[in-house]
This record gives structure tokens, C-alpha cells and sequence, in this order.
């Protein structure tokens, strides 16, 4: 099976949906091998740099790879994807622990949940994120890479070759449509 | 924000205002509420939604939705002096995939004491899941042996926290110990059977470690290996909802090194996956490097390695001046069972962690080992595949059925010789069942050694007790049961066997399960001469298989199978369509299919051979060969049997080309079956093939070898098929008496209530040829006129047609009537080119050719006579060469004949 991250892109964007999920898959393990391993570094500190994840996960792919690995926004396209999957893994797990007696992703800790995604209901937004991603894959792309990857604007708008008022446009009404999509959202 | 109802649009209404959204968050302050105006003028309901939207945009900026980027938090507050169950955590030993290992006191106040604490990432649903997780446990907590180290006991926190308690081994991972001892290879051997011994036990056990590697074999102080962590992964695996997935990701991207292809691609673990990380291990100790050779790579090349990339052998890892000595000693033996242990399929590898362990015991006393090069039963060569050269194809031209079944019994135990399969059944229930059940029934009784129909039914049983909640495992564990029954010979058992299994898949509403049963069902079927059924069957299973991407690789299988019917039709055709439909889909199925694609091709070849395309069958035997090859294959079964049946293409024409194959043949299976036992059948095909082009002495060699082994296998059609053919070699010797001996043994052939018609027709024509050597024209003409007839009404085509006709031909010469020799001699000419194509070079041409030749010469048509005898000699000197004795008459007839 050809399983580098160049062909399983390229397969992916012909609508091979086995390929899609071999990449996602492939990129899940591989960001989390790499918090495991960012984790161990930096005990004590409070958060794990997402966007530092990515460059690393996107340098270590790509070395020794071949010639024509995709270029940084495709495959922060798809990297973006695989970490929204487990940040919201990484929560769900949490809160299940919360409710009594689960998974620990680190051992246990009463360390505060990220409230950025306290308020969020996590069954939901994946799903209206495949939604929207459905109806503008851009507009769901910029939620992955701004929110769950922590890019700036900037960053997107020079990896994608636009200006960054269409980023920041793209990312409003994505929020609207998502604080729209998601019940439960509260004030 | 607002409470306002929450508008809850359509995807193709959102598809319309998303664009309006993007056009109305460019616009600010007046600007904005203009356009709004004008967007309503035309259409009011579509301005109303963007309104509201607009209106919960400022909610949400006010609430700084999703502001903040996400994070992942980890923990930052240590777990030492936390009491789990009697033990006290004191210092981190580590973390790994499965969950960080404390050493802890024992604080009972009764015992005292240390051990490892291991704090499992798993998730345990409810009353139920704990007391799984406990009763699991308790079967692993009695394992025991002086290699593993022990469970001790195992429970959940208060928190809800899953823990289990080790035995806590002070020692060092055995890589770094075997380096530190600066232990020599035999000394590191010597430690890895002490883990092959532990991992036996195991076994034996029905427990599969799954997860081998160095950070889990220690060597203690006292210089034993100890292995921790038996069955753990699979103790987390058993959570029933599969929410430790997440933890099952992790754990196989932090060793993809040890991890057999199986384990990346989501296959079966089984026995043989334990055995494939220990050959990783060996390799490891013995070289200091990963089979794969490079230090490390990313997960994605580590995958692909694991999957695709056939490992060199280990002594290629050790480069060097230095360490030259060493290469030299990896190289040969130790090569061969390493690579035997790291085959990519898993049945290939060795069958046991006994196996493995007798054959580095016998190679470190300089014993001979069972590993040879890729000397491993090929799985898939079976039913008629190994269908010998004249045998069964004879067979099945002349007698019908009745001879078609014997042939394909005489097929299917050859098979049996694929004894592994059994074991690999085993290790598969294994793998997918819960080990309790198991071990409390009887069929684990230790110290037997189960026969491999005891293990099949074993398998049997178990699929009917574990897999109960799950239809589609016990529907797909029935039909590969019922395919090893097929390869076993016993089609009586096969056939209830895979019957329950299509009725269970017929239940799940999935079609390629169904498929996966009624396949090997239909091919059973077609076993069994029920072709009608047979064909019915298929169609079925093809049919409901949904035309996409998904289905692709239940359809391959399927077409092969139904390819392979092409073996028991003698139709050719669809066997072309058929392989050449698999090789297409396997184009696109992106997965390595090595095998399968042979199988295929293999398919189409013998497809081609049957519409008489030699031509396209021989290039296309060819490309399976260099396939075997490239894959490693070229030393095993289903390499003697593409010879065997690549033999078959020339063996009505070209003869001289068939020889080396029958001999590559031959010498394949003298390596893996051991020089005296090989099949009959194969020894049989070379000795005809010498026969023709006499080379007696070798011939007689190997008719009396093929005819001894069939006796001692009680295989009585080639019994005969050889002793008739010896007595043809006597004639040709000149021997007749010897000859006359040989046939008359074979007399009681023809007695009896039903006579087989193709016997008689054989003795017919081998009397007529003693007849006639004796000078018994008349009574010669009358046995080959019978032949004849016979073969003439089944359209024959066998070699055995023409020689039947020359043979006629050359009776009616001896009693003077050229004009019926002629005529006899012209017919074998038609059915000898009906067998090649047009301008293929044929010894049956050249024989038929030659005796035209004479007959035209004693009816006074020199000038036919000539053609004749130019025609026999071109034919005769490509293919039986230019001394044979045939060749040397044509050319000095010719010469008598002047220009």
C-alpha cells in the first residue's frame, strides 16, 4: 500500500474516502505521538502548543519523504483536521473521567478543563463541523486551523495566499454557523 | 446572548446565505443596513435570516465564541502516596502506550514488599466492564513460569482508575543487557529461548502478549529473561464499547518497530503475531539493527516498511571489515529462521514458539534446521492447480467423473500437507476469543499434541462458544474453517460447515460476508461435480456484491475462486475473463496483494492453455514465475505447481521446453518435501517427458520412484498411469518381453463389473504397440482401431490420440494397405496441430509428419514422401533435437529418398 502522506493526499483529494481515513488516521497518531512526547518534555507547564505540534508533526513527515510533498496548506489541511479529533478526544476523555471512573489520557489530575472548550457541547461540534465542512470546506477549515490549532490570521491568510480580511470574514461566518448549528451553547 | 428560538436552517438554505453572510460581514455600520434593504426588496425571507444571523454574530463576538484556541491540558500533579488497592505508589517507573508504572509498597501491614503498579489507560463501562476486567485478570494472574513475570493481582482505584500489579523486576532491558554482558551470538541465543520458552507457555495458554518488544523482556540480576506485560494489551482491548480505541491508536504508533504487518493493517492477532515481534527481537539482538535496517523513521515509513518491504536477510544488516566474522555466522541458518519468523503472512512464519525455539536449539548444535529459503507451503496452491502433467487431464478428457473425483481427492491431500493451517486457525480463534472460556475446557489438555483435524475441529467449537454475540466474526471464522476443510480433503466436512456459515451471513444483510461464504461454498460445490449449483452459487455472491471500492477485495477473491472452476470445466475462456477481471480490480485496490495477483494470473495462464494459446500462456507462466520470484515465492509449492502446469503448455508441443520445467518441478518439491517423498504425480510428469525424448534411463528412474511413493500413498491411478507407461519405455528399449510381463500384471485393470473406458482404451493402444512390435500386424491394427474409435467419439485431447492414430497408421503399412495408412497418417496430423497453434513446432506434428512420410512412400508418392519427411524433420529437431532416434529415421529417410 502506498501510505505516504504525498499519495494519500493525493488520493484523498480524488475522493478516495478509504485514503482520507488512512490519512487521518496516519496524522491523528502521529500529533499525538508528539504531544505524548511534548507532554513528557514539559511537565508542569499548563497547555501544549497545538501550532507547535503541527510544524513539528509537518517537519518530521516530510523528512525524507519525497520530492513532491504536498506543500505546508495542503497538508495543514488535512493536520488540522486530525487535531481537532484529538482535542476533542482529549476533552471527551476528561469529562467521561469527570463523570466517574474513565480514561486517563495522563495520569490523574485536577487540572482545570480548557475553557475554551468548556462551554462547547464536544458531541456536537464535530458533527457540525463535518456539516459545514460539507457546505464550504474553507469554512471549516479556518475553524481547524484558527480554533483547534491556534494559527493568527496572518499565518492562515500567508499559507493560503489570500488577504487576511478574507480569512477573518470566513472565520465570522463560520462562527455564526456554528454557534447556530450547536445546541446547547450557553452565554 | 439572545433566547431568541434558534433558526435552524436547511444545508441548501445555508448554501444561500453563507455567500450572503460573506458579503454582508465586508460591509460596516450604514453600509451594511443598506444592503440589507436592498437584499429584502428582492428577497424578504432570505433578508430576514441574514438579519438574525447578523443579529447572533453580535451575541457571539459579545460572548467571544471560540475566541481562545483550543488546548490540550495535561496534568501537572504527581500520583506519589496515592494508595491503589493494598499498594502505596512511590516513584515513577515510566509511561507508557498503556499507562504509567509506579513501583509501590505493598500497605497491608501484612506483607511487605514491592511491585509495579501499572496504571491502565482503559476505559471500563460499568459493573459489568469491572468484573470483566477483574475475571480476565484472574486467568492472567495464573500464568505462571520462572520467564514471565507475575500478575499479581489487579482491580479498580476508587477514582475508577483500572490498575493492575506486577511482579516488580529489577532488571535491565535485555538489548541493553545483552550488550552490557558483551554476550556472544550463542549466549544471546541462549537468552531469547528463554524467552521463546515463556512465550510457548503462554501460548499454550491461549495468551497473546501482542505487544514484544525490549522495553518488555528484561533480564534480571541473576541474568533470566522475564517478561511483563502477558495479555495486558489484550486485558485493555476488552472493553466492550471500544472506548479505549483512542488508547489502542497511541500504543501503535509508539512501537510500529515490533509491530507485525498484521497489527498496521488491522488484520488478526494472533499467536504468529507474537511470533513475527520475536523475530524483530532476535534480528535486533543478534545484529544490533531493525530488520527494516534504518535507525527511524516517521510512522508513515514505518508502516509501509512493515507492510510492503520484504526484510533482507539479517546478515545484509552487518556491514563492515570488523565485523565480517559475525556476518558470517548470521549467514545461512540463523538467516533462514529469522526470515521465517518475519514472514508477512502470518501462516508462512514458524507455527509455534516451539518450532521456532527447536530450530535455533538445533542450530546451535549444529543440526540441520527446518527454515530453509522460502521453502513454506504456498496456501492458496491447491485443488487442481496441482494437476499433473497427462494425469487428470487425461483423466478427465477420456473417463468423466468418476476419475475427475479420484483426481481431485488425489489434489486435496496433497494439500494436507499445509498442516500449518490448522495452527494458524487456531492461533486466529485464539487471538479473537476470550481466553476463559477456553481454558477451562478440556481441549487445552497440556502435554498433547492435537493433530490438525483435532485442532480444526477444536476451532470448531470455539467459533460456536466465542463468538456467539458476534454473528459476522463466527460467520467469517465458519468459512475460513470450512476453506481449510477444502484444503484437507474432507469436503464431507466442509460442506455443513460453510453451509452455516452463508445462513449466518445471510442473516447480516452484508454482502460481502455473504460473499465471503458462498464462495468457498460454490467451489465446494464444484468439488463435488454440482456444477450447476456450483455456478449458481457464485452468481449470487457476485451479484450482491455492491459495484464500489469497498467491495473491490471480497470480489477479487471471488472471481478467483470462480476462475479456478475453469480447473474442473476445462473452460478456458471464462477463466480468462474471470483472472483478468481480479487483475483489474486489483489494480485499484491499494493494499499489497502479491499472492492474489499470481493466483490471478496464474488463472488467466491455464485459461490461455485451454483455448490452446500457448503462446500467450507461456509468456504469461512466465510473468507468474518472475512474480514468485520477486516475491520471494520461487522456492515453494505453488512455484513447483506454476512449473508443473507451465509443463503442461509445451507437453503436446514443444516437449524439450517441457523438460526443464518438470525437472525445476521435481527438484522444488525434492527441497521442501525431502528427496523420497515427493508426490508421485510430479516424478510421473518428468519421467513421460524423458520418456518422449529418450532419455530411457532417467525415465526408468523416476517411473519407479513415482510408482513406489504411490503405492506407499496409496494413490492407485498414478500407480497404474506409471507401470503402463514403464512397459511403453521396455518396448522402446527393445525389452518386449519385459514389456508383455509389465502389461500383463495390469490385466486385472479390465475386469470387473464397470471397467473404466480410459484404461481400456490405454491398454488397448500399449497392446496394439506389442502387438506390433512382435509382428502381429493384423491383431495390432484391430487394438489401435479401437483405441481409435473411442477417442475419436470424446474428441480427444490427449497426445495419447495421435499416437493411437500413428500407430493405426503404421498397422495398415505393415499389412500393406498405404492408402489407410495414409489416411490414418494425415488424421494424426490434424489432431497433433489441433493441439498448438498455427506454426508452433510440435514432436506430435513430427512424428505424424514422419509416419505420412513412409506411408506415401510405400503408396509411390515420393514427392509427399519428401515434404513429409522435411516437415518431420523440422518439427523433431526443435523438439526432441537432433540425435533422437525419431529425428535420425526421418533424416535418413529422407537421404534414401534423394533430392
Amino acid at each position: 500500500m502506498e501510505t505516504s502522506v504525498a499519495a494519500l493526499i493525493v488520493h484523498a483529494e480524488n475522493g478516495d474516502k478509504s485514503a482520507a481515513d488512512a490519512l487521518f488516521t496516519l496524522l491523528y497518531t502521529e500529533l499525538r505521538r508528539l504531544a505524548r512526547i511534548q507532554l513528557a518534555r514539559s511537565s508542569g507547564e499548563s497547555t501544549l502548543g497545538t501550532t507547535t505540534l503541527l510544524h513539528e508533526a509537518y517537519l518530521s513527515m516530510s523528512a525524507g519523504g519525497p520530492a513532491d510533498f504536498p506543500d505546508r496548506a495542503r497538508f495543514m489541511a488535512y493536520a488540522a483536521r486530525a487535531m481537532r479529533g484529538l482535542i476533542l478526544n482529549h476533552a471527551r476523555d476528561r469529562r467521561a473521567r469527570k463523570r466517574g471512573g474513565d480514561v486517563t489520557f495522563l495520569p490523574l489530575d485536577d487540572a482545570p478543563e480548557d475553557p475554551a472548550l468548556q462551554r462547547l457541547d464536544l458531541e456536537q461540534v464535530g458533527p457540525a463541523l463535518d456539516e459545514l465542512a460539507a457546505l464550504e470546506p474553507r469554512l471549516a477549515q479556518v475553524v481547524d486551523l484558527k480554533f483547534f490549532c491556534g494559527f493568527s490570521f496572518a499565518e492562515i491568510a500567508a499559507m493560503w495566499g489570500v488577504s487576511e480580511r478574507t480569512v477573518q470574514r470566513d472565520w465570522e461566518s463560520a462562527r455564526i454557523y456554528l454557534h447556530s448549528a450547536i445546541a446547547g451553547v450557553t452565554g | 446572548m439572545s433566547d431568541g428560538p434558534r433558526p435552524s436552517f436547511t444545508r441548501d438554505r445555508w448554501r444561500r446565505l453563507i455567500p450572503l453572510l460573506d458579503q454582508a460581514l465586508e460591509l460596516q455600520g450604514a453600509a451594511r443596513l443598506d444592503w440589507l434593504e436592498r437584499l429584502r426588496a428582492g428577497e424578504p425571507a432570505l433578508a430576514d435570516d441574514v438579519a438574525a444571523l447578523l443579529a447572533r454574530h453580535a451575541d457571539l463576538q459579545r460572548d467571544r465564541f471560540l475566541d481562545e484556541p483550543a488546548s490540550i491540558r495535561p496534568a501537572a500533579g504527581s500520583l506519589a502516596g496515592l494508595v491503589v488497592g493494598d499498594y502505596t505508589l512511590r516513584v515513577p517507573l515510566g509511561q507508557g502506550g498503556m499507562g504509567s508504572v509506579w513501583l509501590a509498597d505493598r500497605s497491608d501491614g501484612r506483607f511487605t514488599g514491592q511491585a509495579a503498579v501499572k496504571l491502565l489507560n482503559a476505559s471500563l463501562v460499568g459493573r459489568e466492564g469491572e468484573a470483566r476486567f477483574r475475571r480476565e485478570a484472574s486467568i492472567l494472574a495464573r500464568l505462571r513460569h520462572p520467564h514471565i513475570a507475575r500478575l499479581l493481582d489487579a482491580g479498580v482505584s476508587a477514582l475508577g482508575q483500572p490498575y493492575i500489579v506486577l511482579e516488580h523486576v529489577d532488571g535491565e532491558r535485555i538489548d541493553s543487557a545483552c550488550d552490557a554482558g558483551d554476550l556472544d551470538l550463542r549466549g544471546r541465543i541462549r537468552v531469547f529461548l528463554e524467552v521463546l520458552d515463556a512465550v510457548a507457555h503462554a501460548h499454550a495458554n491461549l495468551i497473546v502478549h501482542r505487544d514484544l518488544k525490549p522495553q518488555n523482556v528484561l533480564v534480571d540480576r541473576e541474568g533470566r529473561a522475564r517478561l511483563l506485560d502477558f495479555g495486558i494489551a489484550r486485558l485493555i482491548d476488552a472493553s466492550p464499547d471500544g472506548s479505549a480505541s483512542v488508547t489502542r491508536e497511541g500504543e501503535s504508533a509508539l512501537t510500529p518497530e515490533y509491530a507485525a504487518p498484521e497489527q498496521v493493517t488491522g488484520g488478526d492477532l494472533t499467536t504468529a503475531t507474537d511470533i513475527y515481534s520475536l523475530g524483530v527481537l532476535l534480528c535486533v539482538l543478534l545484529t544490533g539493527r531493525h530488520p527494516a535496517g534504518v535507525a527511524r523513521g516517521t510512522p508513515a515509513e514505518w508502516v509501509r516498511t512493515v507492510v510492503d518491504v520484504e526484510a533482507r536477510p539479517m546478515s545484509h544488516l552487518v556491514t563492515g571489515t570488523p565485523r565480517a566474522g559475525l556476518r558470517a555466522a548470521l549467514r545461512g541458518d540463523l538467516d533462514n529462521i529469522v526470515a521465517r519468523a518475519l514472514r508477512k503472512a502470518p501462516h508462512e512464519r514458524y507455527p509455534s514458539a516451539e518450532a521456532f525455539a527447536s530450530d535455533l536449539r538445533r542450530h546451535l548444535n549444529h543440526e540441520p534446521v527446518s527454515a530453509r529459503p522460502d521453502t513454506l507451503a504456498y496456501r492458496t496452491a491447491k485443488f487442481v492447480r496441482r494437476r499433473p502433467v497427462g494425469v487428470a487431464a487425461a483423466a478427465l478428457a477420456v473417463a468423466g467423473t468418476v476419475l475427475f473425483t479420484a483426481g481431485i481427492a488425489w489434489q486435496a491431500r496433497e494439500a494436507r500437507r499445509q498442516r500449518d493451517e490448522a495452527s494458524l486457525q487456531m492461533a486466529r480463534a485464539t487471538a479473537a476469543r476470550e481466553f476463559m472460556g477456553f481454558l477451562l475446557s478440556a481441549a487445552s489438555t497440556p502435554g498433547t499434541k492435537p493433530s490438525s483435524g483435532d485442532l480444526l475441529a477444536q476451532s470448531e467449537a470455539l467459533i460456536d462458544k466465542e463468538y456467539a454475540g458476534s454473528e459476522p466474526l463466527q460467520a467469517e471464522m465458519l468459512a475460513s474453517v470450512g476453506e481449510q476443510y477444502i484444503g484437507s480433503e474432507r469436503l464431507e466436512k466442509a460442506a455443513p460447515i460453510l453451509e452455516r456459515a452463508a445462513a449466518i451471513a445471510g442473516r447480516s444483510g452484508d454482502p460481502a460476508l455473504q460473499a465471503r461464504a458462498l464462495c468457498p461454498l460454490a467451489m465446494l460445490r464444484m468439488m463435488n461435480g454440482a456444477q450447476g449449483e456450483a455456478n449458481a452459487l457464485m452468481q449470487q455472491a457476485l451479484d450482491g456484491l455492491p459495484d464500489d471500492r469497498l467491495h473491490d477485495w471480497q470480489r477479487v477473491e471471488c472471481l478467483v475462486y470462480r476462475g479456478e472452476f475453469g480447473f474442473f470445466t476445462d473452460q478456458g475462456e471464462p477463466m480468462k475473463r474471470d483472472g483478468t477481471a481480479a487483475l483489474a480490480l486489483l489494480d485499484r485496490i491499494p493494499i499489497p496483494a502479491t499472492a492474489k495477483r499470481i493466483e490471478a494470473q496464474a488463472v488467466v495462464a491455464y485459461g490461455h492453455y485451454l483455448v490452446k494459446e500457448n503462446r500467450a500462456a507461456d509468456v504469461l507462466y512466465a510473468e507468474v514465475m518472475r512474480g514468485l520470484e520477486q516475491s520471494g515465492r520461487d522456492k515453494t509449492l505453488m512455484a513447483a505447481d506454476t512449473c508443473n502446469n507451465w509443463a503442461l503448455v509445451h507437453y503436446r508441443g514443444n516437449i524439450s521446453r517441457a523438460e526443464p520445467l518438470c525437472r525445476r518441478s521435481v527438484e522444488l518439491r525434492r527441497a521442501i518435501e525431502g528427496a523420497d517423498a515427493i508426490a508421485p504425480s510430479v516424478t510421473f510428469n518428468h519421467a513421460g517427458v524423458l520418456l518422449q525424448l529418450a532419455r530411457y534411463d532417467e525415465a526408468e528412474r523416476l517411473y519407479q520412484e513415482s510408482i513406489r511413493t504411490a503405492r506407499v500413498r496409496k494413490e492407485a491411478l498414478i500407480e497404474t498411469d506409471a507401470m503402463l507407461e514403464l512397459s511403453e519405455l521396455y518396448m522402446e528399449k527393445g525389452d518386449l518381453e519385459r514389456a508383455a510381463a509389465q502389461l500383463r500384471t495390469l490385466g486385472p485393470l479390465l475386469t470387473g463389473p464397470h471397467p473404466d473406458p480410459y484404461r481400456k482404451v490405454q491398454m488397448a493402444y500399449f497392446q496394439g504397440r506389442l502387438l506390433l512390435a512382435r509382428g502381429e500386424a493384423a491383431a495390432a491394427r484391430d487394438q489401435f482401431a479401437a483405441a481409435v474409435e473411442v477417442l475419436e467419439k470424446r474428441k480427444s485431447q490427449l497426445s495419447l490420440f495421435v499416437f493411437a492414430l500413428v500407430g493405426l497408421a503404421r498397422a495398415h503399412l505393415a499389412l500393406g494397405d498405404s492408402a489407410a495408412a495414409v489416411a490414418m497418417a494425415g488424421r494424426a496430423i490434424e489432431v497433433a496441430n489441433g493441439f498448438v497453434e498455427p506454426d508452433e513446432p510440435s514432436y506430435l506434428v513430427g512424428l505424424s509428419q514422419a509416419a505420412l512420410a513412409e506411408a506415401s512412400l510405400a503408396a509411390g508418392d515420393r514427392d509427399r514422401a519428401r515434404a513429409a519427411f522435411g516437415k518431420a524433420i523440422e518439427h523433431l529437431t526443435i523438439t526432441l533435437g537432433e540425435a533422437h532416434p525419431a529425428t535420425v529415421a526421418a533424416r535418413r529417410g529422407l537421404v534414401t529418398l534423394g533430392t
